[in-house]
């Protein structure tokens, strides 16, 4: 049942992304009913594997292996640990609210429908492959679709209509635009990204051929090589170098993260959140599947890298998104400063706060899902992101105001949210080896605080422009379940963080024995219900 | 079924908060209202109950709801702690919360938002039940955050003026600064003890080094400070009187700006270890006692008055902390909370009956126009001010003896100082409100009257309160109140001094002294001698603008923290769009160099080699194209010609013979 529920949420969205190929453009309600229930299925699917992850028996579960290229050594094989079932959930999650965010893309809708699909899709395969070749696969096809989407349905920054040649041409067709002055448009955001995710994942695959070449069994599956393949000296400090730069580009690590703010800023809501609430967090789950499983020593020699670059994400990023006047940019900049407590989380490799880092991944996902869901309403609503032309809009969006507080309260870590618990630990479990990381990620919280709540007054207090006076709030359903779910999970998981805890726990603490010297790799029974 | 209604106590307005939130635009605000303050109704009775049992048996119990985080070394369970401490907060945060419930209704009445209000409001009830009934640390975590939302929330209640907006936010930015020292502190503790649970953890507080000790109750005093608006955090509170008053008085006067000194009382335990953090608890107390009454004696503003003295009252609540008199800290925390709540809401009175106005020089001569708010008005001066027998006296007075008798000498300077000055200000407050010629503008001042019973009953009660309150803790040092508090309230290295009754009374005559002349002072300058305080304005001009200014640290604070902070994110803006992505637009560049060299060499080498098979491919493709003429006699030739040969080339390969 269990690795039906997995296959199912992998698959579900692909094979609403093949029906929708089928369902013509004119009939935009079939289009929407058939996302909805894919990804509506793909939840519930994820939501029982949650649910039925064992904690007591910990490892990975609910395997499925198939045999793809015996002579490489590539395998179909996906499963989950604590560690990939919650992120896993989180995309579904994102995926669901997704679909309703977007509700009323007119253009193109079946298009958009369908890349977003192989978006989430290809993320969830990411979290539950267990063998290198289709982790890699399924990373490079989580990067395409974004191009897409920010390209054909993203937006371009304020500014942007008056770049135009001295003949009042547009720029934008050139070349040279796209690449040195365009930095404005979606188009440039959307090269931008590409190919710095591209880029980063070509080191990250150095890094995985250098471990298949090296390795004593030629394979890819993670856990032979866990148990089978040791690397020491300098080759496992280049490995894990590629491994952890590669990945980490797109988790995103200062100075690596400047394609993220613009990448966000240009995407329609729904991409936004996926790319924030979840595609960033496979650099970090990939440095953990890859790194962690397979260098262990390594990563406990050379994990004190990212302990040093979480406090410029932390600081620098806070700083940037104080400053910033675009909606979508303070977000952007605030995850990417965010993403830092993940490092600080996983570098400290302290039970504790991995296993905050890990519930912050998902915390975050549902915060930021929320931030970018309501920055898009808004936008749709004002068709501006410039947070000093608007004001007052509480009095046309009651609603929206609310939730938007309530993510805000989310996002800086208020108790009764799933972030505080995740925050706590991060700094708890931190605190004896980075103390001063620590302080920094506390004052971090009060920047936090200081930009969200900056931008919440700038966008729903004070007096309203009257251009706006037209906006209106979400009234109809669709239009609040995704923010309803999202706030939903966030709450609940502050309140009963019971299950999610120790689900981490079990895979973060054996994980951590060996980093860390204390125990060997424990055998995992990989017998599955297939061939 | 006594832990059930401990969990209750928090539950009802929970409810509440659930009900109106989801409901609330199904029927009329008035009953959103009575949902409200019924609630918090029905809160006070389970906690009558509870206290009830606590008196009769004062051992600490603990209510455990459920486990919220548990498993490995990380336990934290969701639950409460009921001892006399606990039960006192809890009678203050109820009773006087209900009072001003059953107020707002009258006061909020007919205000956009109504149901939005009370759902706020109950949210802080809530939050500040969960604050002082937790257990642990994170339970204490969760309710200073959750008072500090609402605290938000009701500041920026008024959305649309802008200044409430910008209030609302600095108070919780600045709120935000303590909370991160709490945090430091709570894992601190968590580090040195595995543990958040404060029983478990005040029971091995012993083992704790001085050092260690000093730093987690430095730390907490960030949070305290922050959230009881002391220097020098103190400048949101002022600020925050931007909200409704009934705000004012629950949140920024009798509950939540007290938190901090609950928690420093809650965790003693600690403090009394750390000699140092103790005394850093004295100074800021007693400078903010002072440095607060003196801003308050200029400011015309009636409601940043009752600010300023409520940033000054708390100060004295910190100071008898730190010379360790938490017992007078707590009774006066009561007393305040009885007087300062009378106080903001008969203010509110004051500013509903002349619609909105809260500039005392266009008030004047109300006293005979709204003769019951005058009356409650004047308990609550008398009682802030120190006049026997009112609440005031008692606890004010237990403070500065307590630090008289234990040689803090220059602490008692400060509160003697602070009280004159507290006196004057207050009395000033009343004579310029209350007394003297009318300066209310005539067009609203035909429209001046009594509240509704409403209002003026919840009033009542408090003066009430505010008259008999004291009387819980006298004789001084003796009285119920200090007997109840005895097990969780008196320091670990007591020093009892043999206190004789003359230095007792003596004290306590000086204090009556004090408080008197500071009325007669006011006295003089706004009844008998109306005038004289402009022209000492005019003569003092420097001295007068800058207490006017609040001493400018707005403003200092501006400059040396928030516009370095703005100049920074600005400069870091800079670097990421001038030097990143600079960089990683040279890289663009590089590649495009590169690209157009590729090029090159792809259109003249490759493309010329390629070229060259090209060409050969094009000859050999046009001789070949010959054949195919299209023409079918062609193809049919062809076809006739090629099956003669291949039946030829058979026939030689299987025979040898040929037939041609």
């Amino acid at each position: 049942m269990g690795q039906l529920a997995l296959l199912a949420t992998l698959f579900a969205p692909f094979l609403g992304a093949v029906v929708l190929l089928f369902v013509p453009n004119r009939e935009p309600l079939l289009v929407r009913a058939v996302a909805v229930a894919s990804a509506g299925m793909a939840l519930l699917a994820s939501l029982y594997v949650f649910l039925a992850y064992d904690p007591d028996q910990g490892g990975f579960q609910f395997i499925t292996k198939w045999a793809w290229s015996e002579e490489l050594g590539i395998g179909f094989h996906i499963g989950v640990d604590g560690i990939g079932a919650p992120l896993v959930f989180a995309s579904t999650i994102l995926l669901f609210a997704g679909v309703f965010i977007s509700w009323h893309i007119k253009d193109r809708t079946k298009e958009f429908y369908i890349f977003l699909l192989i978006l989430a899709a290809a993320t969830i395969g990411v979290f539950m492959s267990l063998d290198l070749f289709f982790l890699y696969f399924f990373y490079e096809m989580s990067v395409l679709p974004m191009y897409v989407l920010l390209g054909v349905w993203g937006s371009h920054t304020k500014g942007y209509l008056s770049m135009t040649d001295s003949e009042g041409r547009k720029l934008r067709d050139s070349v040279g635009f796209i690449l040195n002055f365009g930095s404005n448009s979606k188009e440039y955001a959307a090269m931008k990204l590409t190919l710095f995710l591209s880029a980063g994942a070509v080191f990250a695959l150095m890094g995985i051929l250098l471990i298949y070449h090296f390795s004593p069994v030629q394979t890819f599956d993670i856990l032979v090589l866990r148990e089978v393949a040791h690397f020491d000296g300098t080759l496992a400090t280049i490995i894990w170098l590629l491994v952890f730069f590669g990945f980490a580009s797109i988790a995103p690590i200062w100075p690596l993260h400047s394609w993220s703010p613009v990448g966000h800023a240009a995407a329609p809501a729904a991409t936004s959140m996926l790319h924030a609430g979840v595609l960033m967090k496979l650099g970090h789950f990939s440095i953990i599947r890859v790194a962690y499983e397979i260098l262990p020593e390594a990563t406990r020699e050379l994990m004190p890298i990212a302990a040093v670059l979480c406090v410029f994400s932390i600081i620098y990023g806070g700083f940037v998104a104080y400053f910033a006047k675009d909606t979508k940019y303070v977000i952007g900049y605030s995850s990417s400063s965010h993403m830092g407590y993940v490092f600080l989380g996983m570098a400290a490799l302290d039970y504790i706060s991995l296993t905050g880092a890990v519930i912050y991944m998902f915390a975050h996902a549902l915060a930021t899902g929320m931030l970018f869901a309501m920055a898009g309403w808004v936008y749709d609503q004002t068709h501006t992101r410039d947070i000093p032309s608007l004001g007052g809009l509480v009095k046309n969006m009651p609603f929206l105001a609310g939730a938007f507080i309530i993510a805000c309260m989310a996002s800086v870590g208020m108790p009764g949210t799933v972030n505080f618990i995740a925050e706590i630990m991060i700094i708890v479990g931190a605190w004896e080896k980075y103390p001063f990381q620590v302080v920094v990620a506390v004052l971090g919280i009060v920047l936090t605080m200081a930009y969200l709540f900056k931008m919440m007054r700038g966008l729903f207090y004070g007096n309203m422009s009257p251009e706006y006076a037209h906006a209106r709030d979400t009234s109809q359903w669709v239009d609040r379940l995704p923010l309803l779910v999202m706030i939903g999970c966030s709450i609940f998981f502050g309140i009963f963080p019971m299950h999610f805890y120790n689900v981490v726990r079990s895979t973060v603490v054996p994980m951590l024995d060996r980093i860390n010297q204390v125990a060997p790799v424990v055998t995992q029974n990989t017998t599955g219900l297939f061939p | 079924m006594s832990d059930l209604l401990v969990i209750l106590i928090p539950v009802f307005p929970l409810i509440a908060v659930l009900v109106n939130g989801l409901l609330g635009h199904r029927y009329a605000a008035d009953l959103a209202g009575r949902i409200a303050a019924g609630s918090i109704g029905l809160s006070f009775l389970c906690a009558v109950a509870v206290v009830a049992g606590v008196i009769s048996d004062p051992t600490p119990r603990e209510v455990i709801a459920y486990s919220w985080i548990f498993g490995g070394d990380l336990h934290v369970n969701f639950g409460f702690l009921i001892d006399p401490l606990t039960a006192v907060m809890l009678m203050v945060v109820t009773g006087v919360g209900f009072l001003i419930h059953v107020y707002s209704i009258g006061y909020m009445h007919g205000e956009d938002g109504f149901t939005r209000f009370f759902v706020y409001m109950n949210l802080f009830m809530v939050s500040m039940l969960l604050l002082v009934m937790g257990n642990n640390f994170l339970v204490l975590f969760i309710g200073w955050e959750g008072v500090g939302l609402c605290s938000y929330l009701l500041i920026g209640y008024y959305f649309n003026k802008v200044s409430a907006a910008k209030a609302a936010t600095k108070a919780f930015v600045v709120n935000r600064i303590g909370d991160a020292g709490f945090l430091l502190a709570i894992f601190l503790v968590f580090v040195n003890f595995k543990t958040l649970d404060y029983l478990k953890v005040f029971e091995h507080a012993n083992q704790l080094s001085i050092e260690m000790a000093t730093a987690i109750t430095l730390c907490l005093l960030v949070g305290a400070i922050g959230k009881s608006a002391q220097i020098p955090l103190y400048t949101w509170l002022p600020d925050a009187m931007e909200g409704p008053t009934p705000v004012s008085a629950l949140i920024h006067a009798a509950t939540m700006v007290t938190a901090g000194v609950y928690m420093v009382v809650r965790t003693h335990v600690l403090y009394d270890m750390a000699p140092m953090s103790m005394a850093t608890v004295g100074i800021i107390g007693g400078l903010t006692a002072l440095f607060a009454a003196t801003i308050g004696l200029v400011q015309n503003d009636i409601k940043r008055v009752l600010a300023y003295s409520t940033v000054s009252q708390l100060g004295y609540m910190f100071l008898a902390c730190g010379v360790g008199a938490y017992m007078a800290a707590i009774f006066h925390l009561v007393t305040h909370a009885f007087f300062k709540a009378l106080l903001f809401l008969s203010a509110g009175a004051v500013i509903h009956s002349l619609e909105g106005e809260q500039d005392i020089r266009k008030m004047g001569g109300l006293s005979k126009k709204i003769p019951v708010t005058h009356a409650v008005f004047l308990i609550g001066t008398l009682a802030i001010a120190g006049i026997p027998p009112l609440a005031g006296f008692w606890s004010k007075d237990e403070i500065m003896a307590h630090a008289f008798v234990h040689h803090h000498y220059v602490l008692y300077s400060f509160a003697a100082v602070g009280a004159f000055l507290t006196s004057f200000y207050m009395f000033r407050l009343t004579y310029v409100t209350f007394y003297g010629q009318s300066r209310v503008d005539p067009k609203v001042e035909q429209h001046i009257h009594e509240s509704p019973p409403v209002m003026t009953v919840p009033l009542m009660i408090l003066a009430g309160l505010s008259v008999l309150g004291g009387f819980l803790g006298v004789p001084p040092e003796h009285g119920w109140f200090h007997g109840f508090l005895e097990s969780v309230a008196t320091p670990l290295r007591a020093v009892t001094h043999d206190v004789d009754v003359g230095t007792v009374i003596g004290l306590m005559a000086v204090a009556i002294g004090i408080a008197l002349s500071g009325w007669g002072l006011a006295h003089y300058l706004y009844a008998i001698k109306p005038g004289t305080a402009d022209n000492w304005s005019e003569r003092y001009a420097g001295v007068y603008r800058t207490l006017l200014n609040k001493y400018y640290v707005d403003e200092l604070y501006d400059a040396v923290f928030v516009e370095p902070c703005k100049r920074l994110a600005r400069l870091w803006d800079w670097i990421d769009q001038h030097v990143i992505d600079r960089f990683i637009r040279g890289i663009g560049h590089g590649a495009d160099v590169s690209a157009a060299g590729v090029t090159w060499t792809e259109k003249h080498v490759i493309y010329g080699g390629l070229n060259v098979i090209g060409y050969a491919n094009h000859l050999a493709a046009w001789s070949w194209r010959k054949l195919q003429t299209g023409l079918v006699n062609h193809y049919a030739a062809v076809i006739v010609i090629g099956l003669f040969l291949l039946t030829h080339f058979l026939l030689v390969w299987l025979t040898g013979t040929s037939i041609l």
